[in-house]
């Protein structure tokens, strides 16, 4: 492959031998030290391939063997510079194609952010340029580590950061912390302080199981929102049992309690059901299509029309030539329809509200909370329908707040016993 | 008196060490598989189709048979031929 690049470089002819034995032309070439390559036979002849040196040398051979030599094909760049040294654009165009790919390469074209989850792309772009990171800066300008650094102080849900040059691209990599019940922006905050762990609803308490702290509650005692469950402060005693003082830690604990939660859901009894416009087959719709770069914008049709209610629908494709330009191709389709008025069944009532209840239950589950007890009921009103009721969940409660310090003379109950 | 000189020739390769390709100019053939063989030591080619290439060496000559037989390059020193190799003659 790379002696095939440097003929090409150099330049070679592909030849024909013919007549009386053509060995001896062959067998000449090899006296005088020509490099023949790709020798095959044709048709009772040879075709080799020879530099264009040795082509010159071939004058002597030729006459002496009494071969006739042909030339079948010249390749190589010195015979195509030949070929094209009338066309005074073009390489004068492939020089300066060369300088504008070398100038455009010094920029940043493209900023990739991969493994986001809760931060979509476009919060964090326009946050990276707030801070001056944005397509067409230079290369040199980009600074990976404020960036990471920039990102990590930023947005405490984002563990861990890294940011890279690939070719025009900017990519950021990133890594979420997917234990999302916690607050994370909390913990981070207080990660290394002391902290209390309180109720963040009115709850009766079922469990409780601590690992750092102490416990300032039992099970089956009823709490309000903003009691202490868990104290972050742990009494230092003397010998004579007598409070000296108070050692600061991280809270943790497992807390679950009960409570009763309301539910309502309303339904008009009356809806709109859209009616869109039809011609002999087919739904009346208007179509525009658009592509755009950066903040120019070329657009092929229209959606301008006069009628009252519609629906519009964008579909967007992002094409990115050479992961350089990036091109968006848009898709913009309106459907006009008319609004009709119509009323609910009762069966379609019940099934509506009940589905609902069933996604709201579904949801809660998700989040771990358990339902107990339920009593939603569906209630007919004049104009409305509405499913009303309370529901007994066992949920996780608490959260971590920075612990306060207790006066010297508090301890808990509990606690005073475990110390005796 | 060729052959005496041949004879002594072998013999003064032999007692010197010096090898034989060196000494009295006698062909290498290095075949690879049976698609690939490089020669050296050649004085030249007299025959060449796509089903043999017969070459002319010190001790002779040397016709080699296959299917689909092709000169890869040919320089003074030593050539490349490829193809499907079945026989390897040698003719003196």
């Amino acid at each position: 492959m790379f002696e095939q690049f440097i003929w090409y470089l150099k330049g070679y002819v592909r030849i024909r031998v013919s007549g009386y034995s053509p060995e001896r032309f062959l067998n000449a070439c090899r006296y005088k030290n020509i490099y023949i390559w790709d020798l095959k036979r044709v048709c009772g002849a040879y075709e080799m391939n020879l530099s264009v040196s040795g082509f010159h040398r071939l004058k002597e051979i030729i006459r002496k063997t009494g071969t006739k030599v042909c030339i079948i094909r010249r390749s190589g760049l010195p015979f195509l510079f030949h070929r094209y040294r009338k066309r005074h654009i073009l390489f004068p165009g492939f020089i300066l194609c060369i300088c504008l790919i070398l100038f455009m390469t010094r920029y940043i074209w493209g900023i990739d952010i991969r493994g986001n989850l809760s931060y979509t792309d476009d919060t964090l772009k326009k946050f990276l340029a707030s801070e001056q990171i944005k397509n067409g800066m230079k290369k040199t300008n980009v600074d990976c580590q404020k960036i990471v650094r920039d990102l990590r102080r930023t947005y405490d849900g984002i563990i861990w950061v890294s940011a890279s040059i690939d070719g025009c691209r900017l990519v950021i990599q990133i890594k979420e912390n997917e234990d999302g019940l916690a607050d994370n922006s909390t913990i981070s905050r207080i990660n290394n302080q002391s902290t209390d762990i309180i109720a963040d609803t009115d709850c009766t308490i079922t469990s409780i199981t601590t690992r750092t702290g102490i416990a300032q509650v039992k099970k089956g005692v009823q709490v309000k929102k903003g009691d202490l469950l868990v104290s972050g402060q742990i009494p230092i005693c003397n010998d004579a049992k007598e409070i000296t003082g108070y050692s600061p830690c991280r809270s943790d604990a497992d807390i679950s309690g009960e409570t009763c939660i309301p539910y309502q859901k309303m339904l008009s009894k009356n809806y709109f059901e859209k009616e869109y416009y039809k011609s002999r087959y087919h739904f009346i719709q208007k179509k525009e299509y658009a592509i755009r770069a950066g903040r120019y914008m070329i657009r092929i049709g229209s959606v301008k029309n006069t009628y009252p209610y519609f629906e519009k629908h964008i579909f967007q494709w992002q094409f990115r030539p050479l992961n350089i330009f990036p091109l968006t191709f848009e898709e913009i389709t309106v459907t006009p329809y008319r609004k009709r008025q119509k009323n609910y069944t009762k069966t379609q009532i019940r099934k509506i509200l009940s589905g609902d209840f069933q996604n709201y239950c579904k949801e809660m589950k998700k989040k771990g909370v358990e339902i107990i007890q339920n009593d939603v009921k569906i209630y007919t009103g004049s104009e409305t329908y509405s499913a009303k009721g309370t529901l007994k969940i066992r949920c996780s409660v608490g959260k971590q707040v920075p612990s306060t310090p207790l006066p010297s003379d508090y301890i808990a109950e509990d606690d005073t016993k475990n110390g005796d | 008196m060729d052959m005496n000189r041949q004879e002594w020739k072998e013999k003064a390769a032999e007692m010197s060490g010096v090898p034989k390709d060196v000494a009295m100019g006698l062909p290498i053939l290095t075949i690879t598989g049976t698609d690939e063989l490089c020669v050296e030591n050649y004085r030249g080619i007299t025959e060449y189709t796509d089903q043999i290439v017969r070459l002319q060496t010190r001790c002779g000559q040397i016709k080699i048979g296959g299917r689909k037989l092709e000169v890869i390059y040919y320089t003074n020193d030593e050539m490349m031929i490829h193809g499907h190799i079945r026989t390897i003659e040698y003719q003196t």
